[in-house]
């Protein structure tokens, strides 16, 4: 019985982590609107671990231009940020620590960004990146997640900083319409 | 007692698929740059089959490169002629007779197949995991590969092809040979 008790435990536990994640729809742009996408198939998934202070997002896309890289990151909606997001540094940032102001959609606010990584798509146009990014200053975050029109947004090796830089999907959107995330 | 052991064999049957088949191998400096960094001694490749989906499974790992860099991965196959694709991912340039390169003083015909990025954090460090398939059944060899940045033979980078890092390496031909049943 107590063998029972014990592997059943383990069980809930793993059960238990699993399931504070969050998993949000695309919708279109801030800057680009005609990239195509499976909007119902489509999605990012996020976990906040208590324990390591860490966050943890999936991107998913289905259904995009096949063969196609799409750098992903963090926006993060502020007045003032730190110059890094766990192991990430931030991009974006004026006069020292002061969130850049732009306008999209017709709202103006200001933000900063994290570049975690990139997906790349298959032949059909899917593709999934995984990241596990901390640990994470405590605090609270209000965060869209992006999908920018390539790769090398702010990062050597790639692109470079042109029109890769637009944003074809963002989650939850539209413009400045965030997600709440907090590390304890 | 039933109960006890569904649970244990489920948890067994969890940790055999964990374990099953996984191949890790260390990166070598590239055929094409010598000069990039990394920590070769935590930098990996590793891979495993599933002879049930006919899928291949790989996690490619830099350690110690250079920071907030972006790394194209992938695969370059050693063969005569190959096919249009290699599971869900396409060959570069059509796949049919695989061309002649010459790298380290070695001549031999290949395919490539692009797999993903592995974007570096600020201490260089970073990851990206792939599971590749349904692919044809066969023997292939191959070399990882990393390479000096993103965009070679996909949308949306840069055009930088140069291979920084190979796998198993450490001459350009030097390969590993994967069955898929």
């Amino acid at each position: 019985m107590k063998k029972i008790f014990l592997v059943a435990m383990a069980l809930l536990m793993a059960a238990g982590a699993a399931s504070a994640a969050t998993k949000q729809k695309w919708t279109a742009g801030w800057d680009n609107f005609g990239e195509p996408l499976n909007y119902t198939k489509s999605t990012v998934k996020w976990a906040v671990s208590a324990s390591t202070k860490k966050l943890t997002v999936t991107y998913t896309l289905v259904g995009a231009v096949p063969s196609k890289l799409y750098q992903v990151d963090l926006a993060f909606f502020c007045s003032t940020f730190a110059s890094s997001f766990g192991q990430f540094p931030v991009q974006a940032l004026v006069n020292g620590n002061q969130c850049q102001t732009l306008t999209r959609q017709g709202v103006t606010a200001s933000a900063v960004y994290a570049e975690v990584g990139v997906v790349t798509t298959d032949i059909n146009g899917n593709g999934t990146f995984a990241v596990a990014i901390g640990p994470v200053a405590a605090g609270t975050y209000d965060v869209e997640f992006r999908a920018l029109d390539g790769a090398g947004c702010n990062l050597t090796g790639g692109a470079g900083n042109g029109s890769d830089c637009g944003v074809d999907f963002q989650s939850p959107g539209p413009f400045g319409t965030t997600t709440t995330i907090t590390i304890p | 007692m039933k109960r006890t052991f569904l649970l244990m064999g489920a948890l067994l049957l969890l940790g055999s698929v964990a374990s099953a088949t996984s191949t890790t191998l260390k990166w070598t400096a590239g055929w094409d740059n010598f000069g990039e960094p990394l920590n070769y001694k935590k930098s990996k490749v590793s891979y495993s089959v599933s002879a049930a989906k006919s899928t291949l499974s790989v996690a490619y790992t830099l350690v110690g490169a250079n920071p907030n860099k972006v790394y194209q991965v992938g695969i370059n196959f050693f063969c005569t002629t190959f096919p249009v694709t290699f599971g869900n991912f396409p060959t570069a340039g059509g796949g049919g007779t695989c061309p002649a390169i010459t790298r380290q003083g070695v001549t031999a015909t290949i395919a490539a197949v692009e797999l993903g990025v592995v974007t570096t954090d600020e201490h260089g460090n970073g990851s990206f995991k792939v599971t590749v398939g349904p692919i044809a059944s066969g023997t292939y060899t191959l070399e990882f590969q990393t390479r000096d940045g993103v965009g070679c033979n996909l949308k949306g980078g840069g055009s930088d092809c140069a291979d920084d890092f190979q796998s198993p390496g450490p001459t350009f031909g030097d390969a590993t040979t994967i069955t898929i049943p």
